[in-house]
């Protein structure tokens, strides 16, 4: 039972193919722009290297966002795609858990001193994306959402970890573009909670297609596939007018 | 590695275009023989806002693309495995909305092992006169006319073309649309301006017509302003004569320079294309025109001069045949020229050069 994870939501191109136990294969690259360019060759590239065509994946697995929406499209039009012509199921998973996930992966030991996880990711504009997760110190479900993605400034996010008036990591790429205000208001929050929050920049080139893979190995293990994937935007479109005509 | 692919009459290529506010997938046969083509338009999404919104349309893209071309199978009554090739267009348009018809196209000639083939959606505009009419005589002029292009080119065979004049300003069909909206006669502006003209007088104000008699090169911003002056200062003029005069003097202009551009080069056919090539008036006027010099008139149907996806696995079907595949690392390119080596050739003009 082997998957396809993609996930192009982000600055990076990253693919990976396993199942739950392993990753057989992986690729990244921090590629800014040119997400559209990479992917399909990386793809190719790893299937290659495995032996393997679109026809021996069980699943496909994709980042659905939030995140850029260029990129995100690519990603979604691409596994979606994928998925049709080699009729097997496509899971989708938020950015947002990904990199939750990918936190606590890469330092449980960091997430072991919080009660609460945000995932943050810049949203561009002075804004965030983020949703919370419970930290239930265990390794069958460590991290469970208890809040679904969200878009706004750093001062509702500041608010919505302070309601929770408990001991909060927050990581991702938001984490370290907003450390300092988070860090500040850590110190002067009303609650005197002096240790209540605490910043860990997760480093963001870490490739997130691997985490994708594994939560969607989970998911499809247990069954839990949904019906198909939709875009994560939280935000309506940019109505400010180009004046392209026909 | 894909082998140089086979490319003949039976050969099926899968076209998709979403370059702007049309998402569109069509399957053609041998490069003339449309087994379907299917053009879902947004134009009530941009509607309200009097343009494309290039991320309301790169939305809509995303979501309309796998029914597009799923439509576009069943009325082919192709199967997927049946499908030779896939064109899709790379530019120019809506970095986007491009994206996502690029990355469609990508996976599904990757998941079927078809070779993939990059269009110019430009080049894709010439070759659907030949859609219609695949016995078209060459030498052609072929005046391109759309709402980001007013191309007028000399076309000795398809993929064999030279710029004869281009516009040193705005395209004609965004002076329509301009116009359309400063009248406040609707969206979108090219077919506004065509069922308003069609109420008026196009004598009632003579307004300018630029570089009539001069060059192959077009300007129409100096009309633009012409128009919009003789409204400030005739504030009871009726709102359909101003645009069936408007349309008179845009007419004139393109059909003047595109017959003269015919007698110039030796051609034999007068060809237009591109979404204002479906105006009436233009196309009734070069329609006389040109019969009544002997030169044989392609027209294509309304639905091929705006855009659609027939036209690019046409062009598609000729570049593979020609040029063989793109590679799989292609991406969209939004500000695509129509084509790199295309020679700027005033042939019959020489020394005049309007820039
Ligand atoms: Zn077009």
């Amino acid at each position: 039972m082997k998957i396809l994870a993609i996930d192009t939501a982000t600055e990076q191109v990253s693919v990976a193919i396993g199942d739950a136990m392993r990753i057989d294969a992986a690729f990244c690259v921090a590629s800014e722009r040119r997400h559209v360019e990479a992917l399909v060759p990386a793809v190719s590239m790893l299937l290659g290297n495995l032996g393997m065509t679109v026809h021996d994946l069980s699943a496909i697995a994709v980042d659905v966002g939030p995140g850029l929406f260029t990129g995100m499209r690519v990603g979604l039009a691409t596994a979606q795609t994928l998925a049709d012509l080699a009729e097997i199921p496509v899971v989708g998973i938020d950015s947002l858990g990904i990199v939750a996930h990918g936190a606590h992966a890469a330092s449980p030991l960091d997430v072991d001193d919080a009660d609460i996880v945000l995932p943050v990711l810049d949203a561009r504009r002075s804004q965030v994306y983020w949703s919370m997760f419970r930290n239930n110190f265990s390794s069958t479900n460590p991290l469970e959402e208890v809040r679904r993605p969200r878009v706004g400034d750093v001062a509702e996010l500041l608010e919505d970890i302070m309601d929770r008036g408990q001991r909060a990591l927050v990581v991702g790429t938001g984490a370290s573009r907003y450390a300092e205000q988070l860090a500040t208001c850590a110190e002067t929050t009303r609650m005197g909670m002096r240790s209540g929050l605490e910043v860990f920049a997760f480093d963001p080139n870490v490739p997130q297609a691997t985490t994708l893979l594994r939560l969607a190995a989970s998911r499809v293990e247990s069954g839990a596939i949904g019906d198909g994937i939709e875009p994560l935007y939280l935000r309506p479109p940019d109505a400010e007018i180009n004046w392209v005509t026909r | 590695m894909i082998p140089p692919p086979r490319v003949d009459e039976s050969t099926v290529v899968l076209g998709i275009e979403t370059s702007c506010d049309e998402t569109a997938a069509s399957i053609v046969m041998g490069g003339t023989d449309v087994l379907s083509s299917v053009v879902s338009s947004q134009i009530d999404a941009h509607a309200k806002f009097g343009g494309v919104v290039p991320e309301i349309a790169s939305r809509a893209h995303l979501e309309l693309i796998r029914p597009v071309i799923n439509e576009a199978l069943d009325t082919a009554g192709v199967d997927p495995e049946r499908i030779d090739a896939v064109a899709v267009t790379i530019g120019p348009g809506l970095i986007g909305a491009l994206l996502v018809g690029v990355a469609v196209a990508k996976a599904t000639a990757f998941a079927l092992d078809r070779p993939l083939v990059a269009v110019n959606h430009l080049e894709a505009h010439l070759y659907a006169a030949l859609l219609d009419d695949p016995n078209l005589e060459f030498p052609a002029v072929v005046l391109l006319v759309s709402g980001g292009n007013t191309l007028l080119l000399s076309m000795d065979a398809p993929g064999s073309y030279h710029l004869l004049g281009a516009t040193i300003d705005d395209a004609a069909g965004e002076a329509f649309d301009k116009i359309a909206r400063f009248l406040n006669i609707g969206y979108p502006g090219g077919p506004a301006i065509d069922r308003a003209a069609r109420r008026g007088n196009p004598r009632s104000v003579d307004f300018p017509r630029a570089m009539l008699h001069d060059g192959y090169d077009f300007s129409f911003s100096g009309l633009k302003t012409a128009v919009m002056n003789h409204v400030r200062k005739n504030s009871d003029v009726a709102s359909d004569d101003v645009a069936a005069s408007f349309e008179a003097a845009v007419v004139d202009v393109l059909a003047t320079k595109l017959m003269r551009a015919a007698r110039d080069t030796g051609a034999r056919s007068v060809v237009l294309g591109g979404g204002v090539a479906a105006n009436t008036l233009l196309r009734s006027e070069v329609d006389r025109l040109a019969r009544a010099e002997g030169f044989r008139v392609a027209l294509p149907s309304r639905a091929m001069c705006t855009d659609n996806a027939a036209m690019i696995a046409a062009a598609g079907w000729y570049r593979l045949r020609d040029h063989g595949p793109s590679g799989l690392e292609i991406g969209a390119v939004p500000n695509l020229a129509l084509v790199a080596d295309t020679v700027r050739t005033n042939r019959a003009a020489p020394g005049r050069d309007h820039r």
